[in-house]
């Protein structure tokens, strides 16, 4: 199996090898140029004119370019397709979560992210976005779930540690809340949202 | 375990709770203060008000001053407290994070690279830890140790120009020049005047 896998990794830079001719090296090129100038059109003819589906680092591109055209379902084709080409890389997956959220599509938005904390469970931005996610679901004990890992690791970043109060307050767990609302208070003496919960938690 | 985990959570809590209630607005004005001379650059005076109701058990405390120790260039103090903090919230990797900046500026680079090794096993799959242990074995000329780590950070971001670079380079001089000569091509598609990966280039030619 090992070999086989080595085998077939050799075969896909071959592949990968003989698509880097001049063409292709100008294309990016062009294609990196025209961006620059917000030509997002023309970029992606500079791509369309070399794509080869089975290319990781095309599909990416695209993906990319019709993201900034606003090409949001487009973009998202491109960017499955960059998964699929690699499915442990997440880069394509945070990309894919751009167009998603352009488009408020938030059940494929969540299991792009859940797919992320398959690969990359500790990532603390994507738990603290999943967090975010079921918080506005209402679903707060999913959400203290994603919260508390993002937290754990790190136990001073501002919206992790505000969000997490905000959730167990409506868990109604008002002392633990109170304590991460004043640890906010610590750094931002002023914040609204730590001043409104506290008040609250007080009552 | 993850009963015991609450318990432990629980506790700390607790503590914290009593602490908070009895102290929060002289620490409230304490970190306000500190907030106002490090604003100023009086550093020095940042860290008294901080001292003058330091308690070894609280966490933001600890990394409060490590921080502007840090700042302050009193990196072995920086250390210090940032190790307290560790100690206090173990699964904390941004106390470790933290920790780096003193290590790196007094060039520990073991103690640097054991660092690097405690964020991974609280983060795995952080790239930026996965590619700086690959930089520091690079350097050391130890490349199969690098290969290993920059493999895992390209795996999960295969575009990342860093590690496109450094993957290609250590392929290089563990001889697989296929591979380096695929890999500083790739970094020519997004820098086509690259001069690292043009020169990598020229030397497998």
């Amino acid at each position: 199996m090992k070999n086989f896998k080595k085998i077939a990794l050799v075969f896909c830079l071959l592949l990968s090898l003989n698509s880097y001719g001049q063409e292709t090296k100008d294309a990016y090129a062009n294609s990196f140029i025209l961006e620059s100038k917000f030509m997002y059109s023309e970029a992606i003819k500079s791509m369309n004119d070399i794509y080869s589906e089975k290319s990781y680092f095309m599909n990416v591109r695209l993906g990319w370019l019709y993201y900034l055209k606003k090409e949001y379902v487009t973009s998202i084709s491109y960017y499955k397709k960059a998964v699929q080409l690699n499915p442990k890389a997440t880069e394509p997956l945070w990309g894919i979560a751009l167009p998603q959220i352009a488009l408020e599509q938030w059940v494929d938005v969540e299991n792009t992210y859940l797919t992320i904390v398959r690969l990359d469970p500790k990532n603390s931005l994507v738990n603290y976005r999943l967090g975010v996610n079921y918080y506005y679901k209402k679903n707060y004990v999913e959400a203290l779930k994603y919260f508390d890992v993002s937290l754990t690791l790190y136990p001073s970043d501002y919206d992790a540690m505000n969000m997490t109060a905000w959730t167990n307050y409506f868990l109604g767990k008002k002392e633990e809340a109170k304590i991460l609302f004043t640890r906010i208070l610590l750094m931002y003496q002023t914040d609204a949202s730590a001043l409104e919960g506290l008040a609250l938690c007080n009552k | 375990m993850e009963f015991l985990k609450k318990i432990v959570v629980a506790a700390c809590l607790f503590f914290s709770s009593q602490s908070f209630a009895q102290d929060s607005k002289e620490l409230q004005t304490a970190f306000s203060k500190s907030y106002a001379y490090e604003a100023k650059y009086q550093y020095e005076e940042a860290i008294k008000v901080m001292k003058d109701l330091y308690s070894e058990k609280s966490y933001p405390i600890n990394i409060r001053l490590g921080w502007l120790n840090y700042i302050n260039k009193n990196y072995g103090s920086a250390i210090v407290y940032y190790q307290k903090a560790s100690s206090i919230m173990p699964s904390s990797a941004e106390a470790l994070w933290a920790m780096l900046s003193p290590q790196i500026a007094l060039e520990k680079w073991v103690d640097v690279e054991k660092t690097y090794f405690s964020i991974l096993k609280l983060e795995p799959r952080n790239a930026s830890a996965l590619y700086k242990l690959g930089l520091i074995y690079y350097y050391r000329k130890n490349y199969t140790s690098a290969k290993k780590y920059f493999d895992v950070a390209l795996n999960l971001y295969p575009l990342d120009y860093n590690t496109l670079l450094m993957s290609a380079w250590t392929n290089y001089f563990l001889g697989n020049l296929n591979e380096a000569k695929i890999l500083f091509n790739r970094v020519l598609l997004l820098y086509q005047t690259d001069a690292s990966a043009l020169e990598g280039l020229s030397l497998i030619k």
